[in-house]
């Protein structure tokens, strides 16, 4: 939810950077979100096109990449991915949900010119 | 050209919540945020832990947050307790900002807990950290007993649940031990009460609960 809000936090973000990185262009901006973010990565994108325009992020591709949500069981030390947000862990049986990837909200990367 | 970024997009949320926090324990206040669906019973347990912290002589105050009106603010004020009431006018969660504007009318001195009231919506108040001390999650039996499917990220990132009105439990077809195993699947280090509002059954055990809860005072 939110897509909208956190899409202008993300412009936000890109055009700071371009800026402090005297672009004149941004081509591309790539953005990790965890699967645990309840975020509809399709409207990101819909809502980038909106909130660039006129701006020198319009028309930039956003590249998104899902991040499972995976644990490393605080037991036995295997990492799994969580199916239905159940944290049992499948070889020892055991429930502690350490997670170590899905709640990724985050630009990690822009490309420039 | 790559510019390398590795920016939070909901960083300043929680830089703001992160301020928060820090004052909150420069004044010794422990802070509960409680969410859930519309009509689960936040108002209901927040008089009810009013009542139990008036008999320990717990100083409390609360912050309400609704989209529009004072009602549930007039409600908690009109048993003696300072009540500050955010309308939101639209946004379905409270932020950190939100509380952040609130603190600036509240007076801290003397209170022990601050009970915020988060927006009825079982979806999004999981996401926005306050500044709080723990989350807590409320949940009516006449929900059903399914919402922890639904609702994931609610019931994985909440401290404590409560499921609430459990003296109409039998006209509903909620399985609270399947309930129960489903949700500790999630999240096994949360804490879960049984209570009815209306009846108080369970009550002692919550406000225990709280009362363990209470920053060490400076």
């Amino acid at each position: 939810m939110h897509e909208m809000g956190i899409t202008q936090s993300i412009l936000s973000i890109v055009l700071d950077q371009a800026k402090q990185n005297g672009a004149k262009k941004v081509t591309q901006v790539n953005l990790e979100i965890g699967e645990m973010a309840n975020i509809v990565s399709e409207c990101v994108e819909f809502y980038f096109d909106i909130v660039s325009k006129e701006t020198i992020a319009s028309g930039a591709k956003v590249v998104i990449e899902n991040t499972p949500l995976k644990a490393k069981c605080s037991t036995c030390g295997h990492i799994f991915t969580v199916e239905d947000y159940s944290f049992i862990c499948p070889k020892c049986n055991n429930i502690s949900p350490n997670i170590i990837s899905g709640k990724e909200l985050a630009v990690t990367s822009i490309e420039i010119e | 050209m790559e510019v390398k970024v590795l920016k939070d997009i909901l960083e300043v949320n929680d830089v703001i919540a992160q301020e928060n926090a820090k004052l909150f324990k420069d004044k010794g206040v422990t802070v509960l945020n409680i969410m859930s669906s519309p009509g689960a019973g936040k108002t209901s347990l927040i008089l009810r832990t009013l009542e139990a912290a008036r008999k320990d002589g717990i100083g409390v105050a609360v912050i309400e947050g609704d989209i529009a009106s004072k009602i549930d603010a007039e409600k908690i004020q009109e048993h003696g307790v300072p009540a500050i009431q955010i309308n939101t006018g639209g946004a379905c969660h409270l932020d950190a900002h939100m509380i952040k504007s609130a603190l600036a009318h509240l007076n801290l001195d003397g209170i022990a807990f601050l009970i915020i009231e988060n927006v009825g919506n079982l979806v999004c108040p999981a996401e926005f950290n306050l500044g709080e001390n723990k989350k807590v999650m409320l949940l009516s039996v006449t929900e059903g007993d399914d919402k922890p499917h639904k609702y994931p990220l609610m019931f994985s990132e909440s401290d404590a649940l409560v499921v609430n009105k459990t003296d109409l439990i039998g006209g509903t077809n909620f399985d609270m031990d399947g309930f129960r195993k489903t949700v500790l699947n999630m999240n096994p280090d949360i804490e879960i009460f049984e209570i009815s509002c209306t009846t108080g059954k369970g009550i002692d055990k919550w406000a225990a609960w709280v009362t363990n809860q209470l920053s060490p005072r400076k």
